[in-house]
């Protein structure tokens, strides 16, 4: 009974909280994977590199903006470039307010791109959204309401990807959107050349900073989620669980832009590795499988979804099948790989013989 | 004709170039617009769901004549698509254009007799009229020039009438360079080099008005008008009297602002004045020198 207790007032809220920090450390490693790959893109797509921070700056300034407008502090300066970007408030903020504009600066950039397409999935599909009737009552309770709800919200979310009709202009402009945002959820700093190595380790010592330099505000923001569960939990509202699956939504957004600009990144990197005048054929592949897929399944009522899965999957097999016969890079034939270790061998021999 | 035959005695070519393809995007966007409506026109005429539902609902209004109302749509969303443009470009020609462009497309239609056909018609002659917008900006930009040589810089350009601009650098007083989002996406940018007779500067002029009118229901009548407006004189050419839209930005600025630097006569001048100034203080001390050995002797 007294166990009872302590959990239903004490743990239980922590759920859906936990819930947050776990999606939102996958959003982290995604971004960190990502970063990683347009960081070995960079020397041939210095362009598409510098669109991307662009994209991430913006949205970086677009949040510490919203975080002084907000708290009222104002905007007098906002410049963004590929390199940088610089919002100035009217007015300095200080003590809670600076530290919620820091919040906006820091967290902010993880959750406002997603923001946008949470927007338009509420206003055109908003079947996707199922929020629990009431409160919970216990933490196991809240983690699989949670848990339950964003696992439906993320199957109604990849049915409605994998059943975007392509020739459809509207589609079209909604799949570039979410690509835009997964590319610039968060900036790389790799614009005209890499200036700062911003990583995970950068990001969580920020926020790190921001939890630990002002605890009174942390305890205060818990006091808060802790005093909006009790008021649910004794008027059974659902308000504190909505407001966590909000920010869950969110993340699941973002990890599913981030994974569809993975894609993007891979197939550009892996047509590099291609013969020049070859290199073009994945990105043919990818509208002509559509196409034809699209015409071949006319009739059926899966014709989206199984056009979609073809050209994914022939696009797959063409770039594999053209990395191993067109190759612009010499080790992937056995033949002169062996050379290559055999040449590696003899260096290695020259060296030892020189040292004795 | 080469551009060896352009240079003059000890005239050397450091760099030749032209405007990168995305440099003239303000233009492009105007084609680019016809071409995404007309898809999505045609998208929305012939496979979108929400057209049978409208369609249906014009056909209560206009009987079987529907071609009317979709014709109204097809200019009314392209002059949207004008005035936005012509406010951003602040270039109310591009609406006049815009206003040809559909006039000429509808009469074209009615006169071959594709009116019932229009559904495929309207689409396709704004993606074809767009297309060849982009394929003469692209021809417009391809026939800019600029050849930079240790003393001068070359500008050529023009479709038809064919421009040609030569600046040497001691004339070059200023320089001013710009780079937009796609410049600075794709590493080009605008240089204009003004001159001491003030050519690359171009005037932003502001003009406001305001009106007063009334008039009395019998005998007193009013009307006054005040004006008034301000000029402020900014860096502006012809896209083939600047480097406009010159790749890579970084380097072309240096190489530019390199070739003015040596070409500016007053540390030159300071050069001369140092040496006559060694010169002299070597002869008085060789007097110096001189009349000592004298007074020993």
């Amino acid at each position: 009974m007294c166990w009872e207790i302590v959990d239903r007032f004490l743990f239980a809220p922590l759920a859906p909280i936990l819930g947050v920090i776990l999606f939102w450390s996958i959003q982290l490693l995604l971004i960190e994977s990502m970063k990683h790959l347009l960081r070995k893109i960079w020397s041939k797509h210095q362009s598409l590199c510098r669109f991307t921070n662009l994209v991430g700056l913006f949205f970086q300034a677009f949040s510490h903006a919203i975080g002084y407008t907000i708290t009222k502090c104002g905007v007098s300066h906002f410049y963004i470039s590929v390199d940088e970007s610089k919002v100035e408030p009217k007015r300095q903020a200080k003590g809670a307010v600076e530290w919620i504009t820091k919040v906006f600066l820091f967290i902010g950039p993880f959750f406002v791109p997603a923001l946008l397409i949470f927007i338009l999935l509420l206003l055109g599909y908003n079947a996707a959204f199922k929020v629990p009737a009431g409160s919970f009552y216990t933490f196991s309770d809240g983690l699989i309401v949670f848990g339950n709800s964003l696992s439906y919200f993320s199957q109604k979310f990849i049915e409605l990807l994998v059943n975007l009709d392509f020739l459809n202009p509207f589609h079209v402009f909604f799949l570039l959107f979410l690509i835009f945002i997964g590319l610039g959820i968060r900036p790389l700093y790799i614009g005209r050349e890499e200036k700062r190595k911003i990583n995970i380790i950068y990001d969580l010592q920020n926020i790190k900073n921001l939890l630990s330099e002002r605890p009174v505000y942390i305890i205060s923001v818990f006091a808060f989620f802790y005093i909006l569960y009790y008021i649910c939990l004794f008027f059974n509202l659902n308000w504190y669980i909505n407001l966590m699956l909000f920010f869950g939504w969110l993340s699941i957004i973002s990890i599913v832009a981030i994974i569809i600009a993975h894609l993007i990144i891979l197939l550009v990197k892996s047509t590099d590795q291609i013969r020049p005048s070859w290199n073009l054929l994945p990105y043919v592949t990818l509208f002509i499988s559509y196409g034809l897929s699209r015409l071949v399944f006319y009739s059926l009522s899966f014709r989206y979804s199984i056009s979609i899965v073809i050209m994914l999957i022939s696009t797959f097999i063409i770039t594999l099948f053209l990395k191993r016969v067109k190759t612009n890079k010499l080790k992937t034939k056995a033949s002169i790989k062996k050379l290559k270790d055999l040449e590696v061998e003899e260096i290695g021999n020259r060296r030892g013989s020189s040292k004795r | 004709m080469g551009i060896e035959e352009d240079l003059l005695k000890d005239e050397h070519l450091e760099k030749e170039l032209k405007p990168h393809p995305f440099s003239f995007f303000s233009l492009q966007s105007i084609a680019l617009f016809l071409i995404l409506w007309g898809i999505i026109f045609g998208w929305l005429v012939n496979f979108s769901g929400y057209w049978t539902g409208f369609e249906s609902f014009l056909k209560d209004f206009f009987g079987s004549f529907v071609l009317l109302p979709v014709l109204l749509v097809w200019w009314v969303v392209t002059l949207a698509g004008g005035v936005v443009l012509s406010l951003v470009f602040i270039r109310w020609r591009i609406f006049f254009i815009y206003v040809f462009v559909l006039a000429v497309g509808t009469i074209i239609m009615f006169i071959g007799g594709w009116s019932n056909v229009y559904n495929v018609f309207l689409p396709v002659y704004l993606i074809c009229i767009g297309l060849l917008g982009v394929f003469i900006i692209d021809w417009y930009r391809r026939s800019h020039k600029y050849i930079i040589t240790n003393f001068r810089v070359i500008f050529k350009g023009g479709l038809i009438r064919k421009r040609e601009r030569t600046l040497r650098y001691d004339k070059i007083t200023d320089i001013e360079s710009s780079q937009g989002i796609l410049g600075q996406i794709f590493d080009f940018g605008t240089i204009i080099p003004i001159t001491q007779s003030g050519f690359g500067l171009g005037k932003d002029t502001s003009f406001a008005a305001m009106g007063v009118g009334g008039t009395a229901k019998k005998r007193f009548g009013l009307f006054g008008i005040f004006g008034g407006s301000k000029e402020v004189q900014t860096p502006r050419a012809r896209t083939y009297y600047e480097l406009h839209g010159v790749y890579p930005y970084r380097e072309v600025k240096k190489l530019i602002e390199s070739l003015v630097q040596g070409n500016v006569i007053i540390p030159y001048q300071k050069e001369q004045l140092d040496i006559q100034k060694q010169m002299k203080a070597l002869l008085e001390k060789q007097l110096e020198l001189k009349n000592q050995d004298e007074e020993e002797s």
